[in-house]
């Protein structure tokens, strides 16, 4: 087994009604992008939140960096672990800027250093935020602020942490982004990934998926369906097995189109 | 800038009042009391600077400071910006606490008179503690804040506060009458010196600690589970403010009774200042809250001389509005 990534090890988790996780093996690697998808209510933000440490589970265990995730202190999984939630909403007129820099409170540095500065101004330009700034994250649309939470969990693991292996975690860190600026937040992904970062992708969009992620995991009722290449797990069998609806995949080239089939 | 701006005020409120004692008087009295020079002033200057208008400023600076910053922790606290120890009920479990000892405090048989005024905040503090935690027990559900049940958990408390405080008065000697009424409006015109002692530090060291969770408090305004993965420690960062606000509310009501708003209005006036965060958003809301109670202090007493006004009139006057201002102003439940 490796001993670097972020492991769920036989997960489970009960719920109410039944398990929400049933025996999860699954490993997000540094420096690869790992989307997740499947129906609502499939267990995937449970699964993040479980990876995040926020639940715990009944059985099984989840390593960060080959070391179980509980004997890291709170500091150091936040020095090596961002997350990005779904929900955005900020009681307060903080600025995109003082937002952003939230994510450098893990590393106790002065958040009106130079150096975290420049990591703000880097990040916040590559997400189209540049202008932005200053402006009051309160003001901004929905696509914007999932924009500046991006820029947040990015800041949080972005270079000059202790450990080159680290992790984001995103739940639909693309649902609200226009056309223009989902590729933008894409290459930006890639472009994380490629100085050793993680990316945990729950995802809502298949398409995105096939073109940016370097495996899928499928899953179904808090099961994994699959885990591979896109071209091997975004076939229209495994589609259906995890969507319950017929769907047909239409090759283009290298792209490839999904489709319910109706 | 700011302290020198506060220092000023404070010289003055020392200095006006029914009667004037002129500023260089005030120095002449500093400077002989760490034996410099000899005394330039009357004995009864001496008597009205240290014996009544020195101690009171002194807790106007302190309540003042204390108020600032609670409503700003609490509004962080509580991701909530209708939050304020007295609106929430904090101030009059802290009243009903400090009054149970007046009452009921004389009559047991195991205190002496010297541990009484150390009693009375300690009372207080509990009362305060009680009512942040019914509060924050019954208006959070899975780490989001409901904000109609905290103002309505704060309704709850500081009815039954009133009630208890009511029930006290039919029951209570002539002597303690007095008493009973300055709780309900906030006064600090008959500070206690003995109180002012065991207050000071009670005010001042949860203040200091209180100034350290700037960090905490930016984020948890992104919700709980996301100061968690920022490292935050959120159960003790709770559990520690909520602690701190009610020792530092709670002594400074045993010391003055319940001035109202100053918590509610002072953070958002910081915030319109210097911004939103917490680092210099706490600090910043001590300055304002010493700087606009010892004003306020100053009017009370002042305006109608030698008749005084209690000061929380004059921030509930000012307060009420602006709390409706906020209230409609919010665009959602």
């Amino acid at each position: 087994m490796v001993d670097a990534g972020l492991e769920a090890r036989g997960l489970s988790l009960g719920g109410g009604h039944g398990p929400r996780l049933k025996d999860i093996s699954i490993a997000v690697e540094p420096g690869e992008i790992l989307a997740v998808a499947g129906a609502n209510g499939a267990g995937k933000t449970t699964l993040l939140r479980t990876l995040a440490g926020a639940l715990r589970p009944t059985a099984g265990e989840v390593w960060l960096n080959g070391r179980r995730l509980p004997a890291w202190t709170r500091t150091e999984q936040a020095q090596r672990r961002a997350v990005m939630s779904q929900s955005h909403h900020l009681e307060f007129p903080y600025t995109v800027e003082q937002v952003v820099a939230l994510g450098r409170i893990p590393h106790g540095e002065q958040r009106s250093s130079r150096a975290v500065q420049a990591v703000i101004a880097e990040v916040l330009e590559r997400l189209d935020l540049g202008f932005n700034a200053t402006t009051r994250y309160t003001e901004l649309s929905a696509g914007e602020q999932q924009r500046v939470q991006l820029a947040r969990a990015a800041c949080q693991v972005w270079l000059g942490t202790p450990d080159r292996r680290r992790y984001v975690l995103l739940d639909e860190p693309t649902a609200n982004l226009d056309l223009a600026h989902q590729p933008r937040v894409l290459r930006f992904l890639r472009d994380l990934a490629a100085t050793g970062v993680g990316v945990f992708w729950v995802l809502h969009d298949l398409n995105l998926g096939t073109r940016f992620a370097d495996r899928v995991v499928l899953m179904r009722q808090g099961q994994v369906v699959a885990c591979g290449p896109p071209a091997t797990t975004l076939t229209p069998s495994l589609l259906q097995a995890t969507f319950g609806v017929e769907i047909r995949v239409h090759e283009d080239g290298a792209a490839r189109w999904i489709a319910t089939a109706s | 800038m700011a302290c020198a701006a506060l220092a000023a005020l404070a010289l003055t409120a020392v200095s006006q009042g029914a009667v004037d004692v002129p500023v260089p008087h005030i120095a002449a009295m500093a400077g002989h009391a760490l034996g410099m020079t000899d005394p330039q002033f009357s004995p009864q200057e001496w008597t009205i600077v240290v014996q009544l208008r020195l101690p009171r400023v002194i807790a106007a600076l302190l309540i003042g400071a204390s108020l600032g910053v609670a409503g700003a922790v609490l509004q962080g606290l509580f991701r909530n910006p209708l939050a304020d120890p007295q609106l929430i009920g904090i101030s009059g479990g802290a009243a009903l606490g400090a009054a149970a000892v007046i009452l009921f405090g004389s009559g047991l048989p195991f205190l002496s008179a010297a541990q009484l005024p150390w009693l009375q905040p300690l009372a207080a503090f509990a009362g305060a503690a009680i009512a942040v935690w019914f509060i924050y027990r019954l208006a959070t559900t899975a780490g989001l804040t409901s904000i109609a049940t905290l103002l309505l958990a704060g309704i709850a408390i500081n009815t039954f506060s009133g009630a208890a405080l009511g029930l006290f008065v039919t029951v209570s000697e002539p002597h303690q009458l007095k008493d009973f009424s300055f709780w309900a409006l906030g006064s600090l015109a008959h500070i206690d010196h003995q109180l002012l002692w065991v207050v000071a530090p009670m005010v001042t060291l949860p203040l200091l600690l209180l100034l350290r969770l700037g960090d905490a408090l930016d984020a948890l305004l992104l919700g709980e589970a996301e100061a968690a993965f920022l490292g935050i420690d959120v159960e003790s960062v709770k559990r520690r403010t909520i602690l701190l606000v009610a020792m530092a509310v709670g002594a400074g009501v045993a010391l003055a009774g319940v001035i109202g708003f100053l918590g509610l209005m002072v953070p958002h006036l910081v915030r319109l200042l210097v911004g939103t965060s917490h680092r210099l958003l706490l600090p910043a809301s001590a300055c304002l809250g010493a700087a606009m109670l010892v004003a306020a202090d100053l009017i009370a007493r002042t305006a109608s001389a030698p008749l005084e006004l209690p000061v929380g009139i004059f921030t509930a006057a000012v307060g009420t509005p602006f709390f409706v201002w906020l209230l409609k102003r919010r665009p959602h439940g």
